[in-house]
């Protein structure tokens, strides 16, 4: 009599821990890419105030005479929302299962090799969510705007009169500071988890996770700095 | 085969060639008794036959079983090593219903995983010149020619089918740039026969067979029982039935009927407390098997590896081996004089004696195996031994570094030299490290035929745990081999032809026997906790072990065995009164596993000391000082030891009381001759 | 975690120097903090013991041994640990010493960690695997059967015994037998699964995919091999990996994080495989 081994059923890709972790990175690498052009858009601030204003009128019109104006923005704000939904559903849902996987803690604990990026990978990602519905108060629908008159459309001196103010400036600093970390370890992330990642590649891949990181780092921060120090007025 | 003509062990030695004076003291076989010429013969069972179609005859002679009747007999597996995952996996896969047991908490861990070198084949991969009768012919030959022929031809034709069999479930063996499979050649072997994994050879075959049982325990043909542990055999109406089992995590014995039992639980190699085996090596299952009637084959054939890290102190709880290839390009020395205390690299090469390169020029530092230990022990007996307690020998790589760089030695050795140091703290690329003989395989174990099955029907036994291949020394490389072809190729059958022409009616757990073994088991348990003595079980084991080492070990003598024989039934009497073990029988109690596992040991030392005093020769792993050549060379006797000695426990066999004053019943010997036909008698010789 | 409660050993003298022992052996006097519990059920504390005169050249275990020798002596319940081999094989040994599985030097199994890694005076604490899926049994020792059942659920080449071909008729590259050896070597010891702070089992799960999908042998079965292995390791209640590595950093056999890597690939190419099967 042989026996044989009977495929039994294995649960389809997404409802896997490794398949929840593919739509992760999947959804980061949205808000990674979207996060590239944001960060170059803002660049635009260090021109002039007309340049950069017609460049926010200028995404409304994106996708014109396909799409009526400011559909092409909705569908991209509609993606987005869809990926940051995913991206933080899915961390809670991981982080929960971790938790239960380890409910008793070491007495003593000791890293051998975590670097920071990575072991603040869920705490960071937490304060960039708070982060980002401040910063969605603060400059699109515009609740948030102490000390100066937020005037819808006029980007700039919405721009200008926030990072006038230096705790303003510092709250922003502190959230790119964690998202340079997030991207950094998420970066990589992002290879290892499809399994692009071998020993061959990792260094390189680290490296240029890192230099995006620093890139995306000073871009964003080149904004509200130029502005406390008076280089954008 | 047939019985062994009596031959009076009283007799002294015939003139063999270079005989020592016969005046050496002979024992009176007081301490045991040769059973009577007229009994019942200690038959082999091999077929006769041309030996080249023994198996492949036997195989069709013997009976089937009907695929749909499998699952109605109910085998028990003791051991998940090599031969006990390999069988239990295989049968499972026949669609038997099969038991597996192990004390570990997974079956991969068996002590088979910690087999460094390798595993022969007569591929002939390498167009030199092997062949299944040249493996046959090695494995006798070296064996010392104490195993069974028609055994070792069996053993030879299957270890081709292992490779193809371990390949196919994916063991990732050492490979050529070409993609095929690589060989070296092992011990001394004049063809590249060795299949291997980097060091891992044993490691990687295990979990080929660990992986193989697995799939079995998913489908439901086997059930795995992990930290389990076999406390008795419980034979009925003359048949092995079941066993008595501990559940190490909850305390719970049980019993479990069988229609056929396979103890495949490894070599009794702690008896002598500090060996390469794991710490949890143990000989109960065979001990008690013997106890319950089952007979015990050549228990003095013990092996020692030379080149092993030697004890550091009194804590010292196991001895690492390192890889005999050492001694290729490392050179062997002791201090010249006693007493030196200098550090190795201050002692001029005046003062130094490469003791090996001075006696034997032709071979050197590459001596066989036993040679190499004797002459360290006696080095080290000289008071010219170096390190802790002065038991080791220098083996000094400087030579080979100045030829060959360092790049090259780091190369051949690298990982040794890493493990050497991890272990000692001690640099061997800058001082020469220091190696000592440790006891490392048993080839004696329990007696089994032809068919593997006991002297007791439905008793098979597999791999180190039985006697068969090995004769008295086994060669490198060949432990792997045997392990596996015993459970995959060899028991299959047997079993098969056991249970549908000799299937004992069925059999409950109400059966007198199985309450008389659980009742014995808790007895023994109860005994253990009640003791309340003052030294614990490794103090007993400890002292056990450094006797039997210092008596029985390396080589041995009629007056060091005698004295040994009568430290024995004291140390054992001692123990079964001061001994103190801690805790409870229902819970997960290390101390008292350890100390069932002791107490066996004491007993099974008793007869491998009578077994080693009876042997009145020396022949592999077994040297007697008083049958040498003038040379030191082991002295073979065969006119009188050419044969098997099954040793039968003579004391009440309906129980398993422990011996705890005087020494053993007086075991009975039963001789199974063994004939030569294809490998001529010969002599060794490596000046 | 409960008070740390003491258990005293003051009457208990160090054992003599040894005085044959090498040149540069030390004694040294330490402070233990080792994990007490009954049972499975019950509850533990970090218990405190003093470990005077333990020689820099015994192994973690033989230390261990020495302590429980002289708790044995005083009438006192010895730790219970797992262990057997003693040489960094078998893989049954294994304690998160000071915070780190199988203690400070890298590449090392407990049993193979030597005294000479510590200094007179220190303070080591011992404690057990954690993780969900590893409940303790008994002190120190956990149960490791989930490891098992993932090998069960796939970690295996289907090839009964007798149905093997010759076998040299499929050469392998000697990069993929390397390769495959290279995870091969795993020795099951869990020490990925209790360094990872989600008690991940992804680095034993890869490990063996990798090594069976690297060889020619391992292709029939190599799809559903992964399917079934990651559906197993997550359905025993292991973690999923947030790729921090410190399995790899504290793995005895020094698997590498791509094989988690090619893990990942593999179950990717396995789903694509499938998607397209169930179409036909």
């Amino acid at each position: 009599m042989t026996t044989i081994a009977t495929a039994p059923a294995t649960p389809p890709l997404y409802r896997t821990s490794i398949g929840k972790k593919m739509l992760m990175a999947a959804s980061g690498l949205v808000i990674l890419l979207w996060l590239i052009g944001h960060m170059l858009g803002n660049l635009k601030v260090w021109l002039n105030q007309r340049e950069f204003d017609s460049y926010a009128e200028f995404l409304r019109r994106l996708g014109e005479p396909i799409f009526p104006h400011t559909v092409f923005l909705w569908l991209i704000r509609v993606v987005l929302t869809v990926a940051f939904v995913v991206h933080v559903y899915l961390a809670v849902d991981l982080s929960r299962r971790n938790r239960r996987a380890r409910q008793t803690r070491y007495v003593r604990t000791a890293r051998v090799q975590a670097d920071m990026p990575a072991v603040t990978m869920r705490w960071g990602g937490l304060a960039l969510a708070l982060f980002v519905i401040f910063h969605l108060a603060n400059f699109t629908w515009g609740w948030i705007h102490p000390g100066y008159r937020f005037v819808r459309g006029s980007v700039y001196a919405n721009v200008v009169g926030n990072f006038d103010q230096w705790w303003l400036v510092a709250i922003y600093v502190a959230a790119m500071v964690a998202l340079a970390l997030h991207i950094y370890h998420g970066t990589w992330s992002i290879f290892q988890t499809f399994g692009a990642n071998s020993r061959r590649w990792d260094r390189l891949i680290r490296r240029s996770a890192g230099a995006l990181a620093i890139v995306m780092f000073v871009g964003f921060v080149s904004v509200p700095v130029g502005v406390l120090v008076g280089a954008i007025q | 085969m047939t019985v062994a003509p009596e031959v009076p062990s009283a007799k002294p030695p015939t003139a063999a060639p270079h005989a020592p004076p016969a005046e050496a003291p002979r024992e009176a076989p007081t301490r045991w008794r040769v059973a009577p010429a007229d009994g019942a013969a200690l038959d082999g069972h091999a077929p006769s036959g041309p030996i080249t179609e023994l198996w492949d005859r036997h195989r069709f002679d013997m009976k089937l079983i009907n695929p749909a009747n499998r699952r109605k007999n109910h085998v028990i597996v003791v051991g998940s090593g090599l031969a006990g995952a390999a069988a239990a996996a295989s049968l499972g896969e026949l669609g038997y219903r099969v038991s597996c047991f192990c004390y570990q908490d997974s079956p991969r861990r068996a002590h088979s995983i910690a087999a460094q070198g390798g595993i022969n084949a007569a591929k002939n991969y390498r167009n030199d010149g092997d062949s299944v009768y040249r493996l046959f012919y090695d494995t006798v030959k070296g064996g010392d020619y104490r195993s069974r022929e028609a055994n070792v031809y069996r053993l030879a034709q299957l270890s081709v089918d292992i490779i193809d069999q371990c390949v196919a479930q994916g063991v990732p063996f050492a490979r050529e740039y070409g993609g095929l499979l690589d060989n070296r050649s092992f011990g001394g072997a004049q063809v590249s026969r060795t299949f291997y994994a980097r060091g891992q050879t044993g490691q990687q075959l295990l979990l080929g067979a660990y992986q193989a049982l697995a799939r079995q325990i998913h489908v439901g043909s086997v059930t795995m029982y992990s930290r389990t542990e076999m406390l008795d055999l419980v034979v009925a109406d003359g048949a092995a039935r079941g066993i008595v089992t501990r559940d190490l995590v909850t305390g719970e014995v049980q019993s479990r009927t069988a229609d056929a039992v396979i103890l495949a639980t490894g070599g009794y190699g702690n008896v002598f407390h500090l060996s390469t085996n794991a710490k949890g090596c143990n000989a109960t299952a065979i001990w008690r098997a013997h106890r319950r009637g089952a007979l015990l084959a050549n228990p003095c054939f013990t092996q020692i590896h030379p080149t092993c890290i030697p004890v550091a102190g009194d804590y010292q709880s196991k001895l690492t081996l390192m890889s005999e290839s050492l001694r290729n390009d490392g050179r062997i020395w002791v201090p010249a004089k006693p007493g030196d205390t200098r550090s190795p690299n201050e002692i001029p090469e005046a003062d130094r004696d490469y003791y090996l390169e001075r006696k034997y020029p032709s071979f050197g530092n590459l001596v066989p195996r036993d040679i190499a230990s004797r002459n360290a022990k006696e080095v080290c007996d000289e008071g010219r031994g170096v390190g802790p307690g002065g038991r080791g020998v220098y083996l000094d790589f400087s030579d080979a570094i100045a030829r060959l760089g360092v790049e090259v030695i780091k190369e051949r050795y690298g990982n040794l030299f890493d493990m050497y140091e991890r272990i000692t703290g001690e640099n061997p690329y800058r001082v020469p490290m220091r190696i000592y003989p440790a006891i490392h395989y048993t080839m004696g174990g329990l007696w089994v035929d032809y068919n593997l099955m006991s002297n007791l029907p439905g008793l098979f036994v597999l791999g180190e745990a039985n006697f068969s291949d090995h004769g008295a020394n086994r060669l490198g490389a060949s432990a792997l081999m045997q392990g596996l072809a015993d459970g995959y190729f060899v028991i299959p059958y047997t079993l098969a032809n056991y249970l549908a022409t000799a299937k004992p009616p069925p059999v409950g757990l109400d059966h007198p026997s199985f309450k008389a073994s659980e009742s014995d088991v808790a007895a023994r348990t109860g005994r253990l906790l009640a003791i309340g003595g003052r030294r614990t079980v490794d103090d007993f084991h400890r002292e056990l072990g450094s006797l039997v080492w210092e008596l029985c070990g390396m080589s041995r003598s009629a007056e060091g065995l005698t004295k040994l024989l009568d430290q024995l039934p004291s140390l054992r009497e001692e123990f079964w009164t001061d001994v103190t073990v801690p805790g409870m029988g229902a819970e997960l109690n290390q101390s008292l596993e350890k100390a069932g596992r002791v107490a066996d040991f004491m007993e099974l030392a008793e007869l491998l000391a009578i077994d080693a005093l009876h042997r009145e020769e020396s022949c592999g792993g077994h040297f007697r000082e008083e049958f040498q050549t003038p040379e030191g060379e082991a002295l073979r006797d065969d006119d009188h030891f050419a044969y098997v000695a099954g040793w039968e426990w003579s004391g009440e066999k309906g129980s398993i009381e422990p011996v705890t004053s005087g020494p053993l019943p007086t075991p009975i010997l039963h001789k199974e001759a063994l004939r030569f036909e294809h490998v001529k008698f010969s002599q060794r010789s490596y000046k | 975690m409960s008070a740390t409660s003491v258990t005293g050993l003051a009457g208990v003298q160090p054992a003599p120097p040894d005085s044959d022992s090498g040149p540069d052996e030390h004694l040294l006097d330490l402070t233990l903090h080792v994990w007490r519990q009954a049972g499975s059920g019950a509850e533990g504390e970090m218990v405190r013991y003093a470990a005077p005169g333990i020689s820099t050249h015994m192994s973690f275990l033989e230390m261990l041994d020495v302590v429980n020798e002289r708790l044995i002596k005083e009438g006192k319940d010895p730790i219970a640990f797992d262990h057997d081999c003693r040489e960094g094989i078998c893989g049954m040994c294994g304690l998160v010493i000071n915070g780190v599985a199988h203690g400070p030097q890298a590449a090392t199994t407990t049993c193979q960690l030597h005294m000479r890694h510590f200094t007179d005076g220190d303070i080591i604490y011992v404690e057990p695997w954690r993780a969900g899926p590893f409940p303790v049994i008994k002190d120190l020792i956990v149960d490791r059967g989930a490891l098992d059942r993932i090998i069960e659920a796939g970690g295996f080449i289907t090839a009964p015994t007798g149905s093997a071909a010759e076998a040299n008729a499929a050469p392998v590259a000697k990069d993929d037998a390397d390769l495959a050896f290279d995870n091969a070597a795993c020795i099951g010891c869990g020490a990925c699964v209790a360094a990872c702070p989600n008690a991940s089992a992804m680095l034993f799960t890869a490990a063996k995919i990798s090594h069976l999908a690297a060889l020619p042998q391992g292709q029939p079965e190599r799809e559903h091999r992964t399917l079934a292995m990651v559906a197993a390791q997550d359905s025993l209640g292991f973690g999923g990996c947030t790729n921090i590595g410190e399995c790899a950093a504290v793995c005895p056999k020094e698997i590498p994080m791509e094989s988690i890597a090619r893990m990942n690939r593999e179950l990717l190419r396995a789903s694509l495989k499938r998607g397209r099967s169930k179409r036909r």
